[in-house]
């Protein structure tokens, strides 16, 4: 991964750990409040691929209260390179967890589970539309995974593995 | 796909779990009204259909969720649905759990988590159904649809008034429309469907519309002798690019074409126009949006075709759609090769504190959960083809807008060279009248008739490529291939007329045996021993050509108290009641005996991997009946539902 002084300007705005860390953050409040738990390790790593992503998040966006499930059968095309971007977004995704562990809003547990801390993070979504369509979904999504209640279920459907 | 557990749960928590050989026969014998008919039911219901016919009782009363497991090779899928509320005849809300070996969760872990559809969409696509839809006559008004799991209901349960009924020889065959719905699905679900149908499809449609409208240009074009040319719409879109003639939308047939230029002829210079280059600016600015919806459809097409090639050799058969699941690459080593795959981060990173070994614990123990789990292929035909038809769109949109562009800087090229618009206007006049004075509408007629031979061509060509597909003698052959097997199992269970061959009338949806004078269909013979022996006889010979064949039919058959017609009376039957003695006194023992035995052969010899469901009131002392009893005989009932709950 390169060194931020290095990145384009492009990937240092739309990637920067505050922004990714908010939108974690949000999908992870989505899933302790449906799901009353922690949300594991495996299932954040596929937030900002899906919530990022321009088209699978206004596919999201339209979908919201249908089941991720019902979602995926009709939008096969979600899967199109899903595990590549998976990939390619995992350093932003740890490099987002540091940044919210250096301010203390989340929480490891012995599990794997990460929580966010009560009052760490703004209850209000402000921003640009995009900025807060991208958090909105994910915190749908984190409500959609803690539906589904099966990491396995997850990411068989999405047809990707660890 | 077989059926692995049937559970149910009561609404105290309790579970209850029938498991099942998946491969292989299981019997179900014991006193009547224990449920043993609810089990096709139940398992009916958690394919996705939301009609709940369970029938009142205690199972009604007592039970909170219905789930079946199912097997298919390499994964279980459980699907758990909700009883329907108090009120209602059915339910659609359902719950999905996937994985390599699933355990049927606790009761407060159910949550509704999907639907009837999604449930049928997905056991379609793991059973390896094909995106084909079903074939409709011109002409005819139904809809077509997509075969589904759904339409793989008529083969696989006998209830207990089907199993030797006359009349009827599929599960649901007397119900409205479903007659057709079988004749039009079959097809497809014994693989003899074309396989490219939907894309020659989508293609022929394009050219049969632009034949058509070629046509109909053609007619116009020979009523007026004179027609729409493209010379006459540039003519005129210069026209309005000087100033002759106010911004119109083109004309729409010849006539009117002529009559504008005609009227544009008539133009005597006036006062200097204004140059107009608004209109550019905003041509160029609809092109470069256009250009860039372009880049970005073709961009997504092209990632979705490389997804799809990754696969290569995809055919219909259920067996190639499996493919492994994609690694995100998420452990910092690879799991089979033992690999550093984090490029990011160096190796001696500190992954050793708590929290890092918690979280890749975490990781490591869903990858081992998925190490044996396949993926199935996404069917992205109906995606690639709407990206397809949108990146038509665009281009024909460019081409148009292109043209326009083209036409008005020409126009004012002519306008700056000639330094003022009149003479511009008097210079399109000039080539107006020459047009019109050396305008041959023949020509015109001679290009029309090319092209619309050119389509008809193209038409015929696709056309025939459709026809090509020899599905219809490919059917029939199918047809003859299980007709001949039928003959074989009704020749074991020494039925009447069983010395004649048996075909399948499938038409008509009954089998018939062909007797030298004149054949006999199923509903003109008599002796429900005889109705039960063609209803096996066909049943067993569809699921033997399916199975060994891997066309995706789910591999089981629930047979509901096949051996009644061997009794005296239904009396005399129910009252066997899963007891050995009671069935050797009296029933046709060795009847009864063959039909097991044919039954037991043909799901461990015959089609290994198939696997047929017997619920029963008889009960044989042979070992190899014992070894394929589920449970010991239900006497008490309800025993599907425990006394307790």
């Amino acid at each position: 991964m390169k060194t931020w002084s290095q990145r384009p300007r492009e990937i240092r705005n739309l990637f920067n750990p505050a922004f990714c860390g908010l939108v974690l953050a949000r999908a992870i409040e989505g899933f302790t409040a449906e799901g009353k738990r922690s949300m594991p390790f495996s299932l954040t790593l596929l937030i900002l691929p899906l919530s990022l992503h321009q088209r699978t998040r206004g596919i999201l966006k339209d979908a919201n209260r249908s089941y991720l499930t019902s979602i995926l059968q009709e939008h096969p095309e979600i899967r199109v390179d899903l595990a590549q971007r998976v990939y390619g977004l995992f350093p932003y995704t740890m490099e987002a967890f540091a940044y919210l562990a250096t301010y203390g809003v989340i929480e490891a547990d012995n599990d794997g589970g990460i929580t966010v801390r009560e009052g760490r993070v703004k209850k209000v979504i402000s921003g640009s539309q995009e900025t807060k369509d991208c958090q909105t979904v994910a915190r749908a999504l984190g409500g959609k995974f803690a539906r589904i209640n099966d990491r396995a279920t997850i990411y068989t459907t999405l047809g990707i593995r660890p | 796909m077989n059926i692995r557990d049937i559970i149910i749960y009561s609404h105290s928590g309790a579970i209850r779990k029938i498991s099942f050989k998946v491969h292989g026969l299981n019997i179900i014998t014991g006193r009547s009204s224990t449920g043993k008919s609810a089990l096709s039911e139940i398992v009916e219901y958690c394919m996705g259909r939301s009609d709940f016919n369970i029938p009142e009782g205690p199972i009604r009363d007592k039970v909170a969720w219905y789930a079946v497991i199912f097997q298919f090779a390499g994964e279980q899928v459980f699907i758990g649905k909700p009883a329907p509320a108090a009120n209602a005849a059915s339910c659609s809300r359902a719950m999905i759990l996937r994985g390599a070996a699933i355990e049927p969760p606790p009761h407060e872990e159910l949550q509704q988590n999907a639907d009837d559809d999604t449930v049928s969409s997905l056991l379609s696509e793991l059973l390896g159904i094909p995106v084909v839809k079903t074939d409709v006559p011109e002409k005819q008004s139904r809809d077509s649809y997509f075969a589904s799991i759904k339409h793989t209901l008529f083969y696989l349960f006998q209830k207990q008034g089907l199993i030797a009924n006359k009349e009827q020889l599929f599960y649901r065959q007397n119900e409205p429309f479903m007659p057709q719905a079988i004749k039009d699905t079959l097809p497809i679900l014994l693989g003899l469907a074309a396989d490219n149908r939907l894309e020659t499809d989508q293609q022929l449609r394009i050219a049969r519309r632009d034949l058509k409208i070629a046509q109909k240009q053609l007619t116009e074009a020979e009523q007026f002798s004179e027609q729409l040319n493209i010379r006459a719409i540039s003519l005129i879109s210069e026209a309005q690019q000087v100033g002759i003639l106010a911004r119109r939308p083109p004309p729409e047939n010849s006539i009117e074409a002529l009559e504008i230029l005609t009227a544009i002829t008539q133009w005597k210079p006036t006062a200097v126009p204004e140059e107009d280059t608004h209109r550019i600016a905003a041509l160029e600015d609809e092109i470069a949006v256009l250009r860039k919806a372009r880049a970005g459809v073709s961009e997504t097409l092209r990632a979705t075709q490389l997804f799809v090639d990754k696969e290569a050799g995809f055919t219909n058969e259920a067996n190639e759609q499996k493919k492994r699941l994609e690694s995100i690459r998420a452990l910092p080593e690879n799991p089979d090769t033992g690999e550093w795959q984090w490029p990011f981060a160096p190796q001696n990173i500190g992954l050793n504190t708590p929290i890092g070994t918690a979280l890749l614990r975490e990781l490591k123990s869903l990858d081992q959960e998925l190490s044996t789990v396949q993926g199935e292929k996404p069917h992205l035909e109906r995606y690639t083809l709407q990206v397809r038809a949108r990146n038509d769109e665009l281009n024909k949109q460019l081409n148009s807008k292109n043209e326009a562009l083209a036409a008005a800087i020409a126009a004012n090229a002519a306008i700056a060279e000639m330094g003022n618009r009149n003479a511009a206007a008097a210079r399109i006049v000039g080539r107006v009248s020459l047009f019109l004075e050396t305008y041959h509408p023949d020509d015109d007629l001679t290009r029309l008739n090319t092209r619309v031979d050119e389509l008809q061509e193209i038409v015929k060509r696709l056309e025939a490529a459709n026809g090509m597909d020899d599905s219809a003698e490919r059917l029939a052959s199918t047809i003859n291939i299980i007709s001949n097997r039928i003959g074989h199992y009704v020749n074991e269970l020494e039925a009447e007329f069983s010395e004649f061959p048996f075909r399948f009338d499938f038409a008509h949806l009954t089998v018939v045996a062909d007797r030298p004078d004149r054949p006999v269909p199923m509903s003109k013979t008599g002796g429900g021993a005889n109705h039960l022996a063609y209803h096996l006889g066909t049943l067993l010979a569809l699921h033997h050509f399916a199975t060994n064949n891997h066309k995706p039919m789910p591999s089981f058959l629930f047979l509901d108290q096949p051996t009644q017609v061997y009794f005296p009376s239904e009396q005399v039957y129910k009252s066997a009641a899963g007891t050995i003695e009671e069935t050797e006194r009296d029933s046709d023992l060795e009847k009864v005996r063959k039909l097991f035995s044919m039954l037991y052969k043909f799901a461990t010899n015959e089609v290994p991997g198939f696997q047929i469901i017997v619920t029963e009131h008889a009960n044989l002392r042979d070992q190899w009946f014992q070894e394929a009893i589920v449970e010991t005989p239900w006497t008490k009932p309800p025993a599907l539902v425990p006394s307790d709950w």
